[in-house]
């Protein structure tokens, strides 16, 4: 560390160092401010929105079609601030354990080679237009 | 000749702006308050993010080291070494050494990064303070520190303003729909705007006014603090903002590390101040 003084119009400012030489501390002070502005990327929050609108379809094995309710956890999501991606990836991670915790599999496919349900995500990025949709369909054979 | 010394001239500024001496009193202080943003923001953490649950061996690094008591004491020991001012250098960067891996637990992770940071930043200041609250005095106390790792701080919370500002200046967030959206969605959003409306008291504030009026806000925040004549009105603009925003949305701990950053722009941390 060092200390030194000089002339600004006619009042003596003093300035110091935090390292042996000024050109060492512009050289620490310009990688942190790389890191720091590389590193800001990372603070964004609220953003962005992926909105989700969810349909479950049952379908008898006598073909009659009847629509099922959508669980609560579905409704929110802490991860809407995310991606379309990343919120669809938990969603499905969430689908595959409800259908297998609920007893929906075990109360409306199981042995019913004809029936299915299927999960209807429609979702858009940062409008409520709903203009994509994704289909996730489980019957009998399905694998959790 | 001008040109020259218009050159010297602005050279002389920066140099005064990044290495004019620190009043130690007032470094002492801000000292304390990045402590207790510490206890605030990594209080009460113990889930590691996701790709670290996916990774088996980050996630038994996480269970059997940095989420167990003894890795907890010596964070706090760092924090209380620190916060009194003994040999506050060392015990800052051991302390940020310690708290970097807990910037990646579940939850809030963006508060822990900022104060990870300022701690940091704030280690790089030698142990020259003449003040600590123990009344130990080093031998190092007449020579003080230079403003720069306090100006980096400042200058992360201005990022933090501006990057937010910046990623929200988008058609779809200054019509409203993303708020509207978020309201929908996030169980943390308190209101509920699906109607359009963000509704405050009696009044109906349209989406996108209420959407165009934050991104204003976030701008200002991000400028303001570094002119001394809207120094005061910025932080004033910001605590309004910020304690409002608690009523509307449950953010967490942003707010307040963002809060306890104030400081570092309203303290004499220079003559010059």
């Amino acid at each position: 560390m060092q200390a030194y003084s000089s002339a600004n119009g006619g009042e003596s400012v003093r300035r110091v160092t935090l390292t042996t030489s000024l050109r060492l501390d512009v050289a620490l002070i310009v990688l942190f401010l790389i890191f720091l502005t590389s590193t800001s990327y990372f603070l964004r929050v609220y953003y962005r929105v992926t909105v989700t609108d969810i349909l479950i379809v049952y379908t008898s094995p006598e073909g009659t079609v009847m629509d099922l309710p959508t669980p609560e956890v579905f409704t929110k999501n802490g991860l809407a601030a995310s991606s379309p991606a990343e919120l669809l990836g938990d969603f499905e991670g969430k689908i595959n354990k409800y259908m297998r915790s609920s007893g929906w599999y075990f109360y409306f496919l199981y042995k019913k080679p004809k029936a299915r349900i299927d999960w209807t995500i429609r979702y858009s990025l940062n409008s409520t237009d709903f203009d994509r949709k994704k289909v996730l369909s489980f019957d009998h054979d399905s694998k959790f | 000749m001008i040109q020259n010394s218009n050159r010297g001239l602005s050279a002389e500024v920066l140099r005064k702006f990044l290495f004019a001496p620190l009043d130690p009193y007032y470094t002492t202080i801000l000292r304390v308050i990045l402590s207790v943003a510490v206890l605030v923001v990594f209080w009460n953490i113990s889930i590691p993010l996701i790709f670290i649950r996916n990774s088996p061996s980050l996630s038994v690094l996480y269970t059997n080291v940095f989420f167990t008591l003894p890795y907890s004491i010596a964070g706090v020991i760092a924090l209380i070494l620190f916060c009194v001012g003994v040999r506050p250098r060392i015990a800052g960067l051991l302390l940020s050494a310690l708290l970097l891996p807990l910037v990646f637990a579940e939850g809030y992770e963006k508060s822990r990064q900022v104060i990870t940071f300022s701690i940091l930043a704030f280690s790089l200041i030698p142990s020259c303070s003449q003040y600590n609250l123990i009344g130990f005095k080093d031998n190092y106390g007449k020579i003080p520190a230079p403003v720069w790792p306090v100006r980096l701080i400042q200058i992360q919370l201005s990022l933090l303003y501006l990057v937010n500002a910046a990623a929200k200046t988008t058609p779809g967030y200054l019509s409203g729909e993303v708020l509207q959206g978020l309201s929908i969605m996030m169980p943390n959003f308190l209101i509920d705007m699906s109607s359009g409306y963000f509704h405050l008291g009696p009044f109906q504030i349209p989406a996108h006014i209420a959407a165009i009026s934050s991104v204003l806000m976030e701008y200002a925040l991000a400028v303001g603090f570094w002119f001394r004549s809207t120094r005061i009105p910025t932080a004033v603009l910001g605590l309004v903002f910020h304690v409002s925003l608690m009523y509307f949305v449950a953010i967490g701990k942003l707010d307040w590390a963002s809060l306890f950053l104030y400081p570092v722009f309203l303290l004499p941390l220079t003559r010059d101040h």
